[in-house]
């Protein structure tokens, strides 16, 4: 747990001094919301059925560019080899950054819905605790696989651009499912609906994060 | 130290054939050969960073990919220094004795920037400059008092007065009866060595790595990559 806890510290405290990646992911997620915003016209209705939908694409690309930065960081100097060298388990080295790479994204996501519920439709604040839930699992999904994946594209030259590519199919599960969690709780649905999205959504998260403990030894040694 | 027939390529380029080598306890092997040869590759191997493709590298009889305990006992000095830019040397050196498991790792990191005469241990290592940046990298590879230290260049980037103090630290290495490891390109390999220049074996599938007779210390050469 020590180890785990150094490791997530790690990145933070990297992030708190750089704000290169929140800055740069809130930034995109921003402008692309206002460019969603200024896209969709004045039309009440259609914006309000069209911001779940696109509030998940601008943090999906968003938080893409920030998990291909948070990568980044670990090739810099080769300081992920250095880790590797340290007797804690690779599952462990997978699971830091992939707690380091979840708070980032769930920061995104405030960002992101705090802007859509001014840009888009006041509901996103007035439901804000039954969002939170489907967001955040959301959330876990994605930075379960894009912690694998980043890990995969970094070792690439085309990273940046092969980090999407590998990425954005594998979690449209993740997608679907938080979206369908959002949506019954935007529309007043009732509970039963919701946690039958959040169910799946848990699954999906719990194979996402053992196939990323169980592959990434892989990926990093090789 | 163990490794037999260690093979691994580079996408096509194969980069090791069939290398093997042992160093037993107090010995300071030198592997020589020109660039490009592999040597970085096998210290990345049996430091644990990089899985061979075939072959098996044995530290104290445990296989370091799978005994966490054996990667605890090698320390590696590659080309980069293996730090994170944006914390200082004593940052890395704190994180580092955390996932090392160490005791006491704030006053260990903060004697070891001593022993290294790192005088601005709390500005971040990509600020440094590079002769700092390699005594950061010293750090980092004895911060766990290892018992097999793998040298990759270790003297790049250093002062007359920095390689003065890793001859010192690396003379009383070898006399506690530890292992260690190093590669160079040049003539001078560290002290006890005196490879007169770099020599590449006979072709052939592997590498030869026997004790040479011009050297005082056993010397490994791996041949040019094809």
């Amino acid at each position: 747990m020590r180890a785990l806890l150094a490791l997530i510290w790690k990145d933070l405290v990297i992030e708190a001094r750089t704000r290169e990646i929140v800055t740069a992911m809130s930034l995109v997620a921003f402008l692309a919301l206002v460019i969603f915003s200024l896209a969709l016209g004045p039309s009440p209705h259609l914006v309000a059925a069209a911001a779940p939908a696109a509030m998940w694409v601008t943090v999906s690309f968003a938080a893409t560019l920030g998990l291909a930065r948070a990568h980044a960081l670990e090739q810099e100097g080769q300081a992920l080899r250095g880790l590797l060298m340290t007797p804690v388990g690779r599952h462990i080295l997978y699971l830091g950054k992939c707690g380091a790479n979840l708070a980032m994204m769930l920061v995104l996501q405030l960002v992101v819905a705090g802007a859509a519920a001014v840009l888009f439709t006041g509901a996103f604040a007035r439901h804000w605790a039954g969002l939170a839930l489907p967001l955040a699992l959301g959330a876990v999904g994605f930075t379960a696989a894009g912690t694998l994946l980043g890990a995969i594209a970094a070792e690439t030259r085309l990273r940046e651009v092969l980090l999407p590519i590998l990425l954005l199919p594998v979690v449209v599960p993740v997608i679907i499912l938080s979206l369908a969690g959002i949506n019954a709780v935007l529309e007043e649905r009732g509970l039963p609906e919701l946690l039958r999205s959040l169910k799946l959504l848990g699954a999906v998260d719990i194979i996402f994060v053992m196939l990323g403990v169980w592959l990434f030894a892989y990926v990093v040694e090789d | 130290m163990f490794a037999e027939d260690l093979w691994r390529s580079h996408g096509r380029q194969r980069v090791l054939r069939g290398v093997s080598l042992a160093a037993p306890p107090g010995t300071c092997l030198a592997i020589l050969g020109p660039n490009g040869s592999g040597k970085s590759t096998l210290l990345q191997i049996l430091g644990a960073a990089l899985r061979p493709g075939r072959g098996r590298v044995r530290i104290f009889g445990e296989d370091p990919f799978a005994s966490p305990a054996a990667r605890g006992r090698i320390g590696l000095v590659g080309h980069e220094a293996m730090l994170y830019g944006g914390l200082s040397v004593i940052e890395n050196l704190r994180l580092l004795a955390a996932l090392y498991g160490l005791r006491d790792g704030h006053g260990r990191a903060g004697r070891i920037c001593d022993l290294l005469g790192i005088d601005r241990p709390t500005t971040p290592v990509r600020r440094l400059s590079r002769g700092v940046q390699q005594r950061a990298a010293l750090a980092r590879a004895l911060l766990h008092s290892p018992a097999v230290l793998l040298l990759d260049e270790p003297f790049t980037g250093l002062d007359p007065r920095g390689a003065d103090d890793l001859r010192r630290i690396l003379r009383e290495f070898c006399r506690n009866d530890w292992a260690s490891t190093w590669s160079c390109r040049g003539r001078l390999c560290g002290p006890g060595t005196a490879a007169r220049r770099p020599r590449a074996s006979s072709p052939g599938p592997s590498a030869s790595i026997p004790a040479r007779p011009r050297c005082s210390s056993p010397v490994a050469c791996l041949p040019r990559v094809r």
